[in-house]
């Protein structure tokens, strides 16, 4: 069960929600009234036991859903577009891992290249993941005088009419040096509302994948994209939430 | 008979109880009341030990991890309704030894035992090995007291079933498995790793026709057979992909 927690950082004290593989959904405001959304996260994963080792079989996914009942994990999901690292949900080997990186002055955080945008319509999974973007995430350690930090990830799904027809999506992640400050809402909030290219946060840019890798989607259908989905699949390594945002660019 | 014993270790849970089994076999029976039969996978993680022989091989064994129809007729019983999941060790005979390794104090079993997948019914069996793998369990005692990984993954559809075993490799058997390890290899898909080494994996498939599972498999079913030294469970999960 997801536990709320708090942690104290240089600009002062947040709570954050634990998740252990867990879903999150809390359905948005405006429904399906928009066109192009970003979904955007503040948070920081555990490390394994305090080891440099990996995250193995992870899996994180941030995207939209039809209601609370059709969380994407869920056999039935009728509806959901997202974008998954390092596996996605449907992967069954999970060979892909969250590398460990030491960083700088102890401030260690996980990388990875593997990552693949979603869809499930009436309970199939279709995927595509071209392009490139590195994804990470600072660890919650701060052991070796590593600061307490907070990384960003953000979805950007953009739909080419109200109702039907094709989903574009993109993804920003905070650069490695990203991974040595600590993120704070002001900085996801200006990451949310720089949409023309990649923005530039604390001096560094941001690693960023334009929208595309295109896959067809209908409302009247499969039901309506109005529910912000976040999962995560470990036991032993949480993720900790401590933001949750949604932005309508149109 | 089985008894509960307890053990301390050096890492958490520092004093773990277990289940002690001798020639003996644990069913229980699992809540599938939400989905009834419409499950795709189930895995099956225990964290053990086997007895320390002291030096010798460990004898007349026959390990198996899987699932059973009920309670009443499980892998052991000649009349066994239905059964499948891995097995080490030969079921017929039982006069297998796994072969002891000392491991630089922390002694461990490795090699010794076939190995299949196999599902059963009545007294008889279908059963198949393809490819290998180099199995691990740790003994009892030793300079540090340890546990170690074993998993059997049982995946079905409507004319098939695939037994697969898995166990941790030999070079964490010389360290302690510990709750949290425990847990996280479970929670791994594919090929695990314990203690960042690289499991032993196999699975096999058995293609037995429609109606196979007509007596669903319902009951986690554990058999140990060996009359001198014991089985010590000290933590089972159980996951279920529908």
């Amino acid at each position: 069960m997801s536990v709320i927690y708090n942690r104290n950082f240089a600009s002062g004290n947040q709570r954050y929600l634990n998740i252990t593989n867990e879903d999150y959904l809390r359905p948005i405001s405006i429904g399906t009234g928009w066109n192009r959304i970003r979904i955007g996260m503040l948070y920081a994963l555990g490390t394994v036991s305090e080891n440099a080792w990996p995250i193995r079989s992870a899996s994180l996914q941030l995207g939209v859903c039809n209601g609370i009942q059709n969380s994407p994990l869920t056999q039935n999901c009728t509806h959901a577009f997202g974008f998954g690292t390092p596996n996605e949900i449907s992967n069954t080997t999970a060979s892909n891992v969250f590398t460990y990186n030491a960083g700088t002055s102890g401030n260690s955080y996980f990388s990875s290249t593997a990552y693949i945008f979603w869809r499930v319509a009436a309970g199939t999974h279709t995927t595509s993941a071209t392009g490139g973007l590195t994804v990470t995430a600072p660890s919650n350690t701060t052991l070796g005088g590593a600061l307490a930090r907070r990384g960003l990830l953000i979805v950007d799904i953009n739909k080419s009419a109200l109702v039907s027809g094709n989903i574009t999506q993109g993804a920003m992640s905070g650069a490695v040096a990203h991974n040595a400050l600590d993120l704070t809402s002001s900085d996801l909030y200006s990451a949310l509302e720089w949409y023309a290219s990649a923005p530039t946060i604390q001096g560094t840019a941001l690693n960023f994948l334009a929208l595309g890798n295109s896959l067809a989607f209908n409302e009247s259908v499969n039901g309506g994209l109005d529910t912000v989905c976040l999962t995560w699949n470990m036991y032993t390594v949480p993720l900790q939430l401590y933001e949750l945002a949604v932005y309508r660019v149109g | 008979m089985a008894v509960i014993g307890q053990q301390a270790f050096v890492l958490e849970p520092t004093s773990d109880k277990y289940l002690s089994l001798v020639d003996e076999e644990f069913v229980r029976k699992l809540d599938l009341s939400k989905f009834g039969n419409n499950w795709s996978k189930i895995r099956i993680a225990l964290n053990i030990a086997f007895d320390n022989t002291g030096g010798g091989n460990l004898s007349n064994c026959v390990f198996f991890v899987g699932l059973c129809n009920g309670t009443t007729y499980p892998f052991g019983s000649q009349q066994c309704v239905n059964a499948a999941g891995y097995v080490w060790g030969d079921p017929i005979g039982g006069a297998q030894a796994a072969t002891y390794a000392a491991g630089g104090g922390n002694p461990y079993y490795s090699g010794g035992l076939s190995y299949y997948g196999i599902r059963k019914v009545g007294a008889g069996w279908t059963s198949a090995t393809v490819g290998s793998a180099t199995w691990a369990f740790p003994a009892t005692g030793g300079s540090v007291e340890r546990r170690g990984w074993v998993c059997a993954e049982i995946a079905q559809n409507a004319t098939t079933v695939f037994p697969g075993g898995k166990t941790e490799p030999t070079a964490s058997a010389t360290a302690d498995c510990w709750y949290e390890h425990f847990v996280y290899a479970t929670n791994q898909g594919g090929t695990p790793y314990v203690l960042e080494s690289i499991c032993a994996v196999n699975t096999q498939t058995l293609v037995l026709g429609a109606g196979w599972n007509s007596n669903p498999l319902d009951t986690v079913n554990i058999l140990w057979r060996s009359p001198t030294y014991a089985l010590r469970i000290y933590a089972m999960i159980v996951t279920i992909t529908v």
